[in-house]
């Protein structure tokens, strides 16, 4: 699914210049859950970031299933995105405007999936994650821990091969924070690829691997399964 | 996806109310100028573009040059336009039209004073496409005594009966109504209720002079015609027949004739520029101005774009409170184009509402607008399709030129940074764009101000200028050559009647005289015989009698004025001193005693010089006077000194009908005529009013948006500094300062174009003011107050506010 070589990435200001990646190689399978630890500051973040086609590295190869994507240019990269790759983020990042119901559905507006098909699908995936009585609210009338269902539903509602998680249980107590490892695991075990940034060696340990990063290099993997 | 952008944007428009309301509310005042200004244009360049060869017909005028300038006639004699068409084939046809002015017309008990009757030739009605409704087009005007009049016009003499075939007397005359038209359109340059055949005016038929005005002619040409090769070929006219009649006039050589009019010159002016760009005195309406056409269109394009601006800086100020939303959808597979055509939606969606808004705005003000314009503008105008479709593309407009820079902003966020929160919480960015766009707002406002001030400082003092007379308590009673030969113990009566203090009989009133008159005859001063073309002048006669420098408290400043004493008065005047200036004399005493010879070899003796007053608007300068025993007479001016004038008016109308007048008993007032000379200042000065205020209510508004949103991210900065121990005035000057310095760059910004401008717009005038430091000063200061007032209500809101509550919420 995921092969990177050699990949860098350095952020420049006017005085200062960060290694945020450094010459890291990295291969996640099909099927994988796989979960990055490090300290704060590793490049963690940067990596999901460019495994998530939203930056693209400074060198170094980047083959997402079987073509290479490191030169791909904004439209191409936001294409390729919206049919292959899911998002989870810590602070859920749902919009206040929409509900439930149209922050799910969104994904599928950009895949251009018709309105019928697109009531079908959310209602589906709502009912996967148990938020179907809530289709109707706005996030801010919701738990933290209901959010983080909803923007879980909304990462997989587009059926993508690789779900990308940001500290997905950081901003969750540990009861909702289980509930949604759990969905995530269930995710996995249906075949989707999943790639989780973490702090918790709680949450890692639902992974099958955990990959830890120091100064932008991996320093050790630890095979879980 | 269409309804998920409007979805959400409706949704933001809810939420933001503050934003939601100065943008709709901002957009909505602009866009009702705009298609008020827009209605009025359109119908300013509409004139005379109905007949069905508007682009056709011309124009037949006359332009002299003499010492003083050129003098522009719109009118020719009463031979050119038949003599033109039959020597030029290119002319198809050639009409005529004069005015017919003050004339009584009866029907049985009915009687009317009508100003707005005229002579025309039997084509002219259908040269100008305008239908009759009964009567028949080509013969209706053929026969001598044969009327054609509105249905208007019959409605008020013949009430519901039937008008055609009914006779109507005119003077000693008897008309025969031959048709009906519905009325003359509103966009002509002349407005007649009535058009009598020119048959009717016996030196229209048997006149063939050449060398005179006083007849309207315009000429029809083949489609093929150039009227400027036309144009050049009418020297030759001049030389057959201007020339010769000249000479047979004065009695000089053809050599001499043919010298005399070398600067006389025959030219066309297409009809549909008439309305625009002909501004001779002689006009037979009050024309307009192209230039109004331009500042106009300048004000409603400028406080559209306020509105605009109002816009562009909220959004963008805004921007934080959409960052996470751009985030999202970037990372859900949206790209820059799509973002910025979601954001151009929602701001074409916001002009949407802003436009209903305008609609009904235009609905309420429609008829102050007419009132303000003297415009008769049917709400009917913004509901044909060619408007609907201009609204339309309006709102696309207006929507995408403010939205295009912050939907350019906007998508432009960097998805990583905003999901991570950190635009939310950075500084305001200072855009050097918004601070701009601000100073341009503000600019445009305080000009206005300025602009304002000067119109009615202007207006101020032409209104308050001494005169040279009194015109209060004056009632100048119309129409008194009705009287006949009772005109004099008319007057003898009412000077019996103790409120009254004088009375005079004249032929001239000294506020707006008739406009035929005000160019004068030409005369010279008898030591100048040798050398009269140089030393001519033009001087305006005053038939007055012995009362009226009395009656109206003018000042004789050397000799004496008319007396019954002296035998000679009948050949004597008194000039004013713009006469003995312009006659050469070096002080009124000198002039005293003089001979002036007027162009009918007349001589005058000079007997007395009166001073100077205003008896035409301060926009002209005030020119020579020769005033001299009545030979004509028609107007009966009354001093008065009464706290009853309606009982006194009650008095006189009775004594007026117990003299059974051929007239009706009519009256104004001189110091209401004098206020209806600076009626156009006035109206130029409540539309700058209008204008000023609401570009000033747009920019305020506007800034109290960027306050609100600046205020709002600087909460937590406030609490720091608060805690830090900051007091609440310290922290208004900081919320306070960069506002207050925009709005002061663009009051000195706003200087030196508005002293340009408003000192060519005084250059209009003879007697003017000058332009004073503290006009500037007091726009300024105003501009300046009420950008405080908008900043400071939300500011001292969160300079007050308790520092824990902000941090807390962090």
């Amino acid at each position: 699914m995921i092969k990177i070589t050699e990949l860098e990435k350095i952020y420049r200001t006017e005085e200062v210049e960060t290694i945020a990646l450094n010459k890291l190689s990295i291969e996640v399978k099909d099927g994988e859950f796989v979960a990055v630890m490090g300290p704060s500051g590793c490049g963690k973040s940067t990596l999901l970031n460019i495994l998530g086609l939203l930056d693209d590295p400074d060198k170094g190869s980047f083959i997402f299933n079987q073509i290479e994507v490191a030169d791909f240019n904004e439209r191409r990269r936001a294409d390729l995105r919206k049919h292959n790759i899911g998002f989870v983020f810590q602070s859920f990042n749902l919009i206040d405007e929409l509900t439930v119901f149209e922050n799910v559905e969104l994904p599928l507006i950009y895949t251009g999936v018709k309105s019928a098909d697109r009531k079908k699908r959310v209602e589906e995936v709502l009912d996967k994650v148990q938020i179907m009585h809530r289709r109707n609210h706005y996030p801010q009338q919701l738990s933290g821990g209901q959010q983080q269902r909803v923007a879980v539903a909304r990462a997989v509602v587009n059926k993508p091969k690789l779900i990308l998680a940001d500290e997905p249980t950081g901003n969750l107590d540990s009861h909702n924070g289980n509930d949604v490892m759990q969905l995530l695991t269930e995710l996995n075990e249906q075949g989707t690829t999943i790639v989780m940034v973490t702090h918790s060696e709680h949450d890692a340990g639902y992974s099958h691997r955990i990959i830890r990063m120091l100064d932008g290099q991996t320093v050790t993997e630890n095979i879980l399964v | 996806m269409f309804r998920n952008y409007f979805r959400i944007a409706l949704r933001n428009l809810r939420k933001n109310k503050i934003f939601s309301f100065i943008n709709v509310f901002g957009l909505a005042v602009g866009l009702t100028c705009c298609m008020l200004i827009a209605a009025f244009l359109f119908d300013e360049l509409s004139y005379d573009k109905y007949p069905e060869h508007a682009n056709q017909i011309y124009r037949l005028g006359l332009q002299v040059t003499q010492n003083a300038g050129i003098a522009d006639y719109p009118d020719v004699d009463v031979a050119v336009g038949a003599g033109v068409k039959n020597t030029y084939p290119e002319v198809l046809a050639s009409t005529r039209i004069n005015g017919w002015n003050d004339v009584f017309i009866h029907y049985q008990e009915k009687q009317f004073k009508e100003q707005h009757i005229a002579f025309c030739d039997s084509n002219f009605l259908q040269l100008f496409s305008i239908p009759l409704i009964e009567g028949d087009d080509k013969t209706a005007l053929v026969a001598p005594n044969s009327i054609v009049i509105s249905k208007a016009f019959a409605k008020k003499y013949f009430g519901d009966e039937k008008a055609l075939g009914k006779a109507l007397t005119i003077g000693r005359g008897t008309f025969k109504v031959t048709g009906i038209i519905d009325k003359v359109p509103d966009n002509t340059h002349f407005h007649y209720d009535a058009f009598v055949s020119m048959t009717s005016n016996n030196y229209a038929v048997t006149g063939h002079t050449w060398s005179n005005i006083g007849f309207y002619t315009y000429l029809l040409l083949n489609k093929e015609a150039d009227p400027k090769k036309l144009e050049a070929k009418f020297p030759e006219l001049i030389s057959k027949y201007v020339v010769p009649e000249g000479a047979r006039d004065m009695g000089i050589s053809l050599a001499e004739a043919q010298k005399g009019v070398g600067s006389w010159h025959f030219y066309l002016m297409p009809i549909t520029d008439i309305h625009l760009h002909s501004n001779t005195k002689y006009e037979l309406d009050a024309n307009s101005d192209i230039q109004y056409v331009y500042i106009f269109g300048a004000l409603a394009v400028f406080i559209l774009l306020l509105a605009c601006v109002n816009f562009t800086n909220l959004s963008t100020a805004s921007s934080a409170k959409r960052s996470r939303e751009v985030g999202i959808r970037k990372v859900l597979g949206s790209v820059k184009d799509q973002l910025i055509f979601q954001f151009l939606t929602e701001s074409v969606l916001l002009t949407c509402c802003a436009m209903l808004f305008a609609l009904l705005f235009v609905y309420l003000l429609l008829p102050s607008f007419n009132h303000l314009s003297g415009k008769n503008i049917s709400i009917l105008f913004f509901l044909n399709y060619k408007a609907i479709i201009a609204a339309v593309g309006l709102i696309f407009f207006v929507g995408i030129l403010a939205g295009i820079y912050p939907a350019f902003f906007l998508s432009s966020f960097q998805t990583i940074s905003v999901l991570k929160g950190a635009s939310s919480n950075t500084p305001a960015k200072r855009s050097r764009l918004r601070s701009g766009l601000v100073v341009f707002q503000f600019m445009i406002s305080t000009a206005l101000m300025i602009a304002t001030i000067v119109v009615y400082q202007q207006l101020h003092f032409m209104q308050n200028k001494k005169l040279g007379y009194d015109k209060e308590q004056v009632l100048v009673l119309q129409d008194t050559y009705g009287l006949d030969s009772n005109q004099y113990s008319f007057k003898q009566k009412l000077l019996s009647d103790s409120r009254v203090i004088n009375a005079t009989i004249s032929r001239d009133v000294p506020v707006g005289r008739a406009e035929g008159n005000m160019d004068g005859s030409e005369v010279y001063a008898k030591e100048n015989k040798s050398n009269e073309s140089a030393s001519e002048i033009h001087a305006n006669y005053f038939h007055v009698d012995l009362d009226y420098i009395s009656t109206l408290g003018m000042k004789i400043i050397a000799g004496r004025n008319f007396s019954k004493d002296f035998h000679g008065d009948s050949t004597a005047v008194v000039i004013n001193e713009a006469a003995v200036r312009d006659l050469g004399w070096k002080d009124n005493k000198t002039a005293l005693d003089k001979t002036i010879i007027s162009s009918g070899q007349h001589q005058y003796n000079v007997i007395g010089v009166v001073q100077d007053f205003n008896y035409a608007s301060v926009k002209q300068k005030i020119a020579p006077v020769m005033m001299m025993l009545g030979r004509s007479s028609g107007t009966i001016m009354v001093k008065m000194k009464t706290a009853d004038i309606p009982g006194f008016l009650a008095d006189t109308k009775k004594e007026w009908n117990s003299y059974n007048a051929r007239t009706p008993f009519s009256y104004y007032f001189l110091d209401d005529k004098f206020a209806l000379l600076y009626k156009a200042e006035e109206k130029t000065g409540q539309i700058f009013t209008m204008f000023a205020g609401i570009a000033l209510l747009i920019a305020s508004l506007g800034l109290f948006g960027l306050v609100a949103f600046t205020t709002e991210q600087r909460t937590k900065e406030i609490g720091i500094r608060k805690v830090l121990g900051a007091s609440i005035n310290q922290v208004l000057v900081l919320l306070t300062k960069e506002f207050l310095l925009l709005v002061c760059v663009a009051f000195i910004i706003s200087i030196p174009v508005t002293w340009w401008a408003m000192h060519n717009w005084l250059n209009n005038f003879a007697y003017r003011i000058n332009i004073s430091w503290w006009i500037f000063l007091v726009a300024g200061l105003l501009a300046m107050l009420i950008a405080l007032m908008a900043i400071s209500f939300l500011a001292i809101k969160a300079a007050v506010a308790n520092p824990v509550n902000s941090l807390r919420t962090e």
